[in-house]
């Protein structure tokens, strides 16, 4: 076998590199490219600035809806004090989507416990955070959410 | 006789025949153990058959996929038996490779040659994991639709990649259509796959460096032949394991809750799969920040480390490697198990 007295490479293990390296060129560029596919893009959707959620008598004292605001669940709430409160119904601690029980006036997440109070501090549980609050607005009986 | 002859002339199987009669397979009074391997490879069959059948009529839309599993279990004929015999089979698997991941841990049976069994080993265990946790949200009923929320949602407080990784698990920035897309691919083809390659490896592997004897054990001669003798003993524990499979699906069938309703609050009771109760556990009963650092951030470096331990520990385990004893990692194993067991315990109790 003939080796080159230079390099110290002979005609196959030279062959061999070279085929290593296409294969490096190939591979790189193709894995860039699946890397690149299985990032979901950013879907072009219209982010709404205001929700109207209905009117006031849709939502009795002491009871809370749950509806979507752009993608995000949000929870209204109608306090004991007459009050309309709204907030990211998503516990801080794991995603799950809070619940509103009238008989404490609290948030409770199932899954793991947190709970928050009827400001969205949480108060129990593994929570880290305050339920993410957004503003209310009353208009003519009727309930508009805007993004915080 | 003359197609015996035959087929041997093309596929020349009595040669391989041969070598496996030539293994042999050692005995010894923890020779009990190595059973549990075979047991997984024959769950992960089961886990083939039936996942191919209830292929045929799933569908992976949150329109159809409760609809597509509902209509299986109360219309096409024992639809109900192959998906509960799926889902036993699939606990089966996972206990199974836990047992044989564990007793091959005790018995050192990581040791130099094997350390890419040991590798492979824990690679498939976290495999089988995947599965079920990827085939968990496919029902896509309540439970299963909150738990997947849960779990896609821990990865999160990963630093630098964490809401990276939650959305390409989620294919988005909630459970939904693509989530389950992502799922469903994960659980019947790319999963699969990569279990498959690895699996033969292992197996292959196997085959080449034959089982392990633990340290101080003695072996009550050469040992059996792989074939006939240990595959025959192996088949009839993979009847009693089928018998198994099918008496649980039989006895407690795996049900269906209410589809599942996005915008809804979650109910109570939304727990993982047993294998992931520890984990479960421990996020529930930590609090949301300890010494001011987000506690997913360090239960997810947590699982990382001993992640990586495990793979590692054919390579750290050095006395084991010079035939020493090494009780620093049994106990190290002794209080894993008792950590996981007690948490997993206080997680169906509460």
């Amino acid at each position: 076998m003939t080796v080159n007295e230079q390099t110290g490479l002979t005609r196959r293990s030279f062959l061999g590199r070279i085929l290593l390296g296409w294969i490096g060129v190939m591979f790189i560029p193709a894995l860039y490219v699946v890397a690149r596919y299985i990032v979901p893009p950013a879907l072009r959707e219209k982010i709404a600035q205001v929700l109207n959620v209905g009117n006031l008598s849709d939502i009795p004292v002491n009871s809370a809806k749950i509806i979507k605001f752009n993608k995000t669940p949000i929870v209204v709430v109608r306090t004991p004090e007459d009050q309309v409160k709204a907030f990211s119904a998503v516990c801080t601690h794991l995603g799950c989507i809070v619940e509103y029980r009238n008989d404490d006036n609290r948030f409770h997440c199932n899954c793991h416990g947190s709970v928050f109070d009827i400001n969205g501090r949480n108060i129990a549980g593994p929570a880290p955070r305050p339920l993410d609050p957004l503003r209310v607005e009353i208009k003519d009986n009727h309930i508009n959410i805007l993004k915080s | 006789m003359a197609h015996d002859s035959w087929l041997n002339d093309r596929l020349r199987y009595r040669t391989t025949l041969e070598l496996l009669a030539r293994k042999l397979v050692p005995q010894h009074r923890h020779s009990f153990w190595y059973f549990f391997g075979g047991l997984s490879f024959f769950f992960f069959v089961i886990q083939i058959v039936t996942g191919m059948l209830l292929l045929v009529y799933y569908s992976p839309t949150p329109e159809t996929a409760h609809e597509s599993v509902s209509f299986l279990m109360t219309q096409v004929p024992y639809g109900w038996l192959i998906r509960s015999v799926h889902g036993w089979s699939a606990n089966l698997m996972i206990g199974c490779v836990l047992v044989h991941l564990v007793s091959t841990f005790f018995m050192k049976a990581y040791r130099r040659p094997r350390e890419s069994m040991w590798v492979t080993g824990v690679v498939l265990l976290f495999l089988v994991m995947g599965f079920g946790f990827t085939g968990y949200l496919l029902p896509w009923d309540t439970v299963s639709y909150f738990a997947t929320q849960i779990g896609t949602e821990i990865p999160r407080s990963i630093p630098v990649i964490g809401s990276l990784a939650v959305k390409l698990i989620r294919g988005g920035d909630y459970i939904a259509a693509d989530s389950l897309r992502r799922m469903f691919a994960l659980h019947v083809v790319i999963l699969p796959l990569i279990s498959i390659i690895l699996v033969a490896f292992h197996l292959i592997l196997n085959q080449v460096h034959g089982s392990s004897v633990p340290l101080r054990t003695n072996a009550n001669g050469p040992g059996i032949p792989f074939y006939p003798n240990y595959l025959f003993r192996d088949l009839i524990a993979w009847t009693i394991a089928l018998g198994a499979a099918v008496i649980l699906a039989l006895l407690l069938p795996v049900s269906l809750g209410p589809k599942a309703e996005p915008m809804a609050s979650a109910p109570g009771g939304i727990r993982p799969e047993w294998y992931f109760l520890s984990l479960y556990e421990t996020l529930r009963l930590l609090p949301g920040e300890i010494l001011g650092m987000n506690t997913e951030m360090l239960v997810n470096v947590g699982v990382g480390i001993a992640t990586l331990v495990l793979l590692l520990v054919p390579f750290l385990d050095r006395r084991a490697h010079r035939g020493e004893p090494s009780p620093v990692y049994t106990w190290i194993g002794i209080f894993t198990i008792l950590y996981i067991g007690v948490s997993t315990t206080l997680a169906y109790l509460t």
